[in-house]
């Protein structure tokens, strides 16, 4: 399903379909060279356009993955130690007979991020000047994206909330991207959110919010990293919470919890 | 029995004595079976549920109804969906009812770890207030077999997951003792969790390690090198998600059957059973999602309430 908003100085569109069919996940993992995750809403985006000088910005599942790191990932599963020193114990007894072989599986095919952490900030046509981000930590910087203002009730004219993707990551977690907008009378606000949890290892929040502001033609992007052990993030439900599994997957709730490690700022003029 | 696979079918809440009768009518069969059990021909093999009742339902109407056809479940009947308990009580009933028609094997869903942090303990505790219902149910988890051939030489081997690079025959499946929760490592939990592959450049590769760091995956050689020795032709297994319900690898050497139609409420796909005849044919009936489970859709293909996020 197609959607889109068209007052104001930018043309917002998005679009809502099923996960990818067998034939596309193919073509899709065959140019990045990584297993898809189990959904992939192919089809899905979120678009701006910049009605006078046709620039834009959007976000979409294949750019998004395309972010996805290769090689040695960072993350392993909690009992993967104990896994590989328990893989001695299991040998098959059956005599391996000619032209049949031996499996000793010690190896990784084409490793990846398997837990899908994209550093994803859209794909653009904007010219994004960046901000120190020495200055990007302090509050007293004077390009950033005004919470005060969004606090602030104004009525929401268009809203919408995208799936580009999402993964069990083999029943270990899950992963989630998604991009969430909101258009206000003189601006607009979006999310777009990686939530990630590794059971029994870690989560992680990568998050890019992009706030435009009509009058002045500025847009401004911002994309921050968390992270935290899944023991530190376990440890703060309280006590008397007793549903522990929505809480281990409530985003919004992890997103207060954990630390942020990264911040960067940029912004364009129009 | 019957009173309650009809009280199932209404949507009727099951007590929990009579969840401990099924559970132990249920063990009681179960363990007598071997982890490979023997299935005659004509079978329809149906891959994960994942609690969605009413597409069970679906199911049934697809392949012809209970126990007028025989069915092989290849586990993973419970969590994500939000009727677990019901889909999970369902077929025990029906296995208990008409024992020669109907088979279940384990999937890796199938224990306690997994069950109790992807939905089935937390429907349990919401809908009997405690967690004995959930404990009855692992136990009778602990009692499934691994495997099934269907049809003897020739046949084709079901399991949830796939194939262990230390399994090399069936005899060696059959000596696993399962009676236990699913372990962290080995080729018992092997059979349960591992993937094929033969995409992103995997065509000459036969064995891989998973990126995870635990788990394996395997490519064509393994599965040609097992249907020799084993005197198999196709390997049916279930475990993950495709958006066709079914789909064929290594030139139809193995087949993924999926049966949870619009997983999660919001996958869009389809669902599908596999059906294998009397001269090993097989034939794919695919079914789409159920009105109840579209009614829990989200997301998709609606607008959503606008909300004030930061
Ligand atoms: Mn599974």
């Amino acid at each position: 399903m197609q959607r889109s908003f068209r007052e104001g100085p930018w043309n917002i569109e998005t679009e809502k379909g099923p996960i990818l069919g067998n034939e596309d996940v193919g073509k899709y993992e065959d140019k990045l060279g990584i297993p898809m995750p189990e959904m992939v809403f192919g089809s899905n985006f979120l678009r701006l356009t910049h009605k006078d000088s046709g620039k834009f910005i959007c976000f979409n599942a294949f750019d998004a993955l395309s972010t996805v790191k290769l090689g040695e990932p960072d993350l392993k599963l909690a009992h993967t130690d104990v896994w590989k020193a328990s893989k001695k114990k299991f040998k098959s007894e059956v005599p391996v007979e000619p032209g049949q072989t031996d499996y000793d599986v010690d190896h990784v095919h084409n490793p990846y991020d398997w837990t899908y952490s994209i550093e994803y900030q859209g794909t653009t046509d904007l010219n994004f000047n960046k901000i120190p981000e020495s200055e990007a930590m302090k509050d007293s910087n004077e390009i950033q994206i005004p919470y005060t203002k969004l606090q602030r009730k104004e009525p929401i004219m268009f809203f919408d909330d995208v799936m580009l993707y999402e993964d069990e990551l083999g029943d270990f977690g899950i992963c989630t991207y998604s991009v969430k907008i909101r258009v206000m009378q003189d601006s607009l606000f979006l999310l777009a959110r990686m939530f990630m949890r590794a059971d029994n290892v870690a989560f992680r929040i990568r998050d890019t919010r992009v706030f435009v502001d009509f009058k002045l033609g500025r847009v401004i992007r911002e994309y921050t990293e968390k992270q935290g052990s899944y023991a530190f993030v376990k440890d703060k439900i309280p006590l008397w919470e007793h549903d522990f599994s929505k809480m281990m997957r409530d985003p919004q709730w992890v997103d207060t919890i954990l630390p942020l490690e990264k911040i960067e700022i940029d912004y364009a003029d129009i | 029995m019957d009173s309650v696979i009809e009280r199932l079918h209404q949507g009727e809440h099951i007590p929990e004595r009579v969840v401990a009768q099924i559970c132990s009518l249920a063990e009681e069969l179960l363990v007598e079976e071997s982890n490979i059990q023997l299935i005659p021909t004509p079978v329809t093999v149906c891959g994960d549920i994942h609690g969605q009742l009413h597409d069970l339902f679906t199911l049934f109407e697809t392949g012809g109804a209970c126990p007028d056809e025989r069915y092989l479940f290849l586990g993973d009947f419970v969590d994500r969906g939000f009727f677990s308990v019901e889909t999970f009580l369902l077929l025990l009933s029906l296995k208990v009812r008409y024992p020669d028609r109907v088979y279940l094997i384990r999937g890796n869903h199938e224990s306690r770890q997994i069950s109790a942090s992807y939905g089935f303990y937390d429907e349990c505790l919401r809908k009997y207030g405690n967690a004995s219902v959930w404990r009855m149910c692992c136990e009778v988890f602990d009692h499934l077999s691994l495997g099934a051939l269907i049809g003897g030489p020739g046949g084709v081997f079901c399991v949830h997951g796939g194939l262990s690079p230390e399994i090399r025959t069936m005899d060696e499946i059959r000596k696993i003792d399962r009676k236990q929760e699913v372990p962290h490592e080995g080729p018992m939990c092997d059979l349960l969790w591992s993937d094929p592959e033969d995409g992103y450049a995997f065509d000459s590769v036969d064995w891989s390690l998973s990126s995870r760091g635990a788990g394996f995956i395997f490519g064509e050689a393994p599965v040609k090198e097992f249907h020799q020795r084993n005197n198999t032709t196709l390997i049916a297994r279930a475990h993950q998600l495709v958006v066709q319900g079914y789909h064929e690898m290594f030139d139809g050497q193995l087949v993924t059957v999926w049966s949870a139609p619009n997983y999660c409420y919001r996958c869009g796909n389809d669902a599908a059973v596999l059906t294998i005849d009397d001269d090993m044919n097989r034939e794919y009936k695919v079914f789409e999602a159920s009105d109840h489970t579209k009614m829990h859709a989200t997301g998709q293909g609606r607008a959503p309430l606008p909300q004030y996020f930061l």
